[in-house]
């Protein structure tokens, strides 16, 4: 069957009164919780993450998938009309966003970002669409010492692209394959790190984890600035953009885009990076690059579009991989999981349903968050009304029955602040939470690639360099190694020619 | 509490450095295994041998360097109280339930952080708890816990 009827499959799937409700929920949710700063689509999935137990896997990963591009659609709102980046990757809109809605602009700049959102989200899902499939076919063909190596690989990349501090997010990363660590040995059975208490013995879970880490330490973040700002609440008939304002993003949101959608492969925070990457890029074509941070229309374009498309391809290394980029997606597993279904090479040709669901309802969602975003603005920023000193105590409600709702378990409360207050200290200092968390979700499956591997090869590491897939993964890091220390000695130089001139 | 930003790099290399060691002591207590079929004391003493490692490095780092001399801000006494209500949540959810140990926690945190009197907390508290219970616990099916006191 070709990807096409595949995906016409996959529409009968979703094209169901039910589904369709689901993934208008999950994408309703989701641009509530990205409008609302301190939750972000992780807490916010999570706290819909229980639901989701009662439902078919199916329906469950249509309306978590929801939430999470949801969120991408709504964290540009409040970026534009209050300067507070709703979800960490809409702080580049806020440059420009944010000055255009000073200017009397907001209407235009949450449109264009609204088209931004539609036109990088579409172009993702048809890059994964095609992408996944294939890449499935490869990856059924790699062992344990390949998965192993891909995954120091996509660690790698996390430390030394993107990242301001390579020693911190290194430090980090080991912290986070420590805390995976915790629990019952896959192999042997013994329980590490577990200090007596058998609550551990299946590991630290990832929700409390990932909400402390992320929600609690953005919210302990946020009470230092507890006070009210004004709110800019553009009317219905100024929301619509001069045709000028069309001609001069078009070419920002393609190529906004495509940099997301090669971005969105990447593990670590991708869809930041690619939002970063987008705005450099448009400022240094742009006829006027002065004006950038002024309220270029061309700032808030591009940028959307990367971040949007980011959300359609980094499905492909969590799908087809079981390597999940972001934190968002790695909670999108954890779902997969609990209903039974491993992400891996295999998910394709055994759960087709699923997959082909999934990207349908993705097109399907796209569509509504658009018509969600341009007309009910309003709406949502009333949410925005609210002082933070009512606002948090919701938030913080939210957060405890979400992490409850998981196991039913307290223990799991105190852990979320237990990680709360690491990450708000860690985060203070310029430590990065993303590495973290993604080194917690690979850790144990890094763990058994490696040891299956010298179990295989009876003790040799030459298993890691001997198939052609391990070698191009092993030559892919050699170069990032190589590339980070041609970048720090020409850094080096610079900075000695400063301080020498 | 104020702190520079060097002087927090070098706490928390210190902490690093001190569970790094504690990890490595753990894991060699644990079976090393053989090259052949490594054991559950394998991955965590390479681990705690690298956290170890970086630890000192971050540490020498942030001793050699001049760092930011801009202080940063580290807690607050909202911060305090909403963390501390939280923990007493956790201890009492089971045992008095949802509906009062919610009610208590949105009424305390209210009243931290807002400048409300102290009865229209209570009231927003019980409408906060009620309509979670309400939506958590009975549309999504959520089970939020009756609490054990209340058993006879």
């Amino acid at each position: 069957m070709t990807s096409l009827q595949h995906l016409l499959e996959g529409f009968s799937i979703v094209l169901t009164p039910l589904s369709l409700l689901y993934c208008f929920l999950g994408c309703l949710w989701g641009t509530i919780i990205g409008v609302l700063p301190g939750i972000g689509p992780l807490g916010g999935m999570a706290l819909l993450l229980p639901l989701t137990f009662k439902l078919d896997p199916t329906s469950s990963i249509i309306m978590l998938a929801g939430i999470f591009y949801g969120a991408m659609y709504g964290g540009s709102t409040t970026s534009v009309l209050l300067n507070i980046p709703g979800e960490a990757a809409s702080i580049v809109t806020c440059l420009d966003g944010y000055r255009m809605a000073r200017n009397g602009r907001a209407g235009p700049a949450l449109v264009v970002a609204a088209l931004g959102s539609f036109v990088g989200g579409t172009l993702s899902i048809v890059a994964l669409m095609f992408f996944a499939p294939a890449l499935a076919q490869v990856m059924l063909r790699v062992g344990p010492a390949e998965e192993f190596s891909l995954m120091i690989l996509a660690l790698l990349v996390v430390s030394f692209v993107g990242s301001s501090n390579t020693l911190k997010t290194i430090a980090m990363i080991i912290l986070g394959l420590l805390i995976a660590t915790v629990g019952m040995d896959p192999f042997t059975g013994h329980l590490r790190f577990t200090f007596g208490y058998l609550g551990f013995a299946s590991g630290i879970d990832f929700v409390p984890l990932a909400i402390g880490l992320f929600g609690i330490s953005e919210i302990l973040i946020n009470f230092e600035n507890i006070a009210n700002v004004d709110v800019i609440k553009p009317s219905f008939r100024t929301l619509l953009p001069r045709w000028k304002d069309l001609k001069d993003s078009w070419g920002s949101m393609l190529r906004g885009s495509g940099i997301g959608i090669v971005f969105g492969f990447l593990p670590g925070a991708s869809h930041i990076i690619s939002t970063f990457v987008s705005y450099a890029l448009e400022k240094k074509i742009s006829k006027h690059p002065e004006e950038f941070g002024k309220g270029r229309i061309e700032g808030v374009a591009g940028p959307e579009s990367a971040n949007n498309a980011t959300t359609g391809t980094s499905l492909v290394p969590m799908l087809v991989l079981g390597i999940p980029p972001l934190p968002a997606t790695a909670l999108l597993m954890s779902a997969l999981i609990i209903h039974g279904i491993t992400p891996g090479p295999q998910l394709v040709q055994d759960h087709p349903d699923i997959f082909w669901g999934l990207i349908a309802s993705m097109y399907i969602g796209n569509i509504v968050l658009l018509i969600l975003n341009l007309p009910l603005v309003g709406i949502f920023v009333n949410f925005l009304r609210i002082p933070y000193a009512y606002l948090a105590p919701s938030i913080l409600t939210l957060m405890i029955i979400g992490v409850y709702g998981v196991n039913t378990n307290t223990a799991d409360i105190l852990l979320m602040v237990l990680f709360g207050i690491i990450g708000y200290i860690l985060r203070k200092f310029r430590f990065d939470m993303a590495p973290l968390i993604l080194a917690a979700v690979l850790g144990d499956k890094m763990e058994m690639s490696f040891r299956r591997a010298l179990t295989i090869s009876e003790g040799s590491l030459w298993i890691f360099v001997k198939s052609s897939a391990s070698k191009i993964f092993m030559v892919a890091l050699i170069l990032i190694l190589v590339l980070q220390g041609v970048a720090w000695f020409m850094g080096y130089r610079r900075r000695m020619a400063e301080e020498g001139g | 509490m104020n702190v520079t930003d060097r002087k927090g790099d070098l706490i928390i290399s210190g902490g690093l450095c001190v569970m790094g060691i504690f990890v490595i002591l753990k894991a060699r207590a644990m079976p090393y295994g053989e090259a052949t079929v490594p054991g559950p004391g394998f991955l965590p003493t390479i681990l705690g041998v690298l956290l170890f490692g970086i630890s000192v490095v971050l540490g020498i780092k942030a001793l050699l360097s001049r760092g930011n001399p801009a202080r940063v801000q580290l807690g607050h006494r909202s911060m305090v109280s909403i963390l501390a209500a939280m923990v007493i949540l956790a201890g009492l959810l089971e045992r008095a339930g949802f509906l009062p140990v919610m009610t208590l926690f949105v009424f305390l945190s209210l009243k931290t952080l807002s400048r409300l009197r102290w009865w229209m907390c209570l009231l927003w508290g019980l409408v906060a708890a009620l309509v979670a219970y309400g939506f958590f616990g009975l549309v999504l099916g959520i089970p939020l816990p009756f609490g054990t006191w209340w058993y006879s």
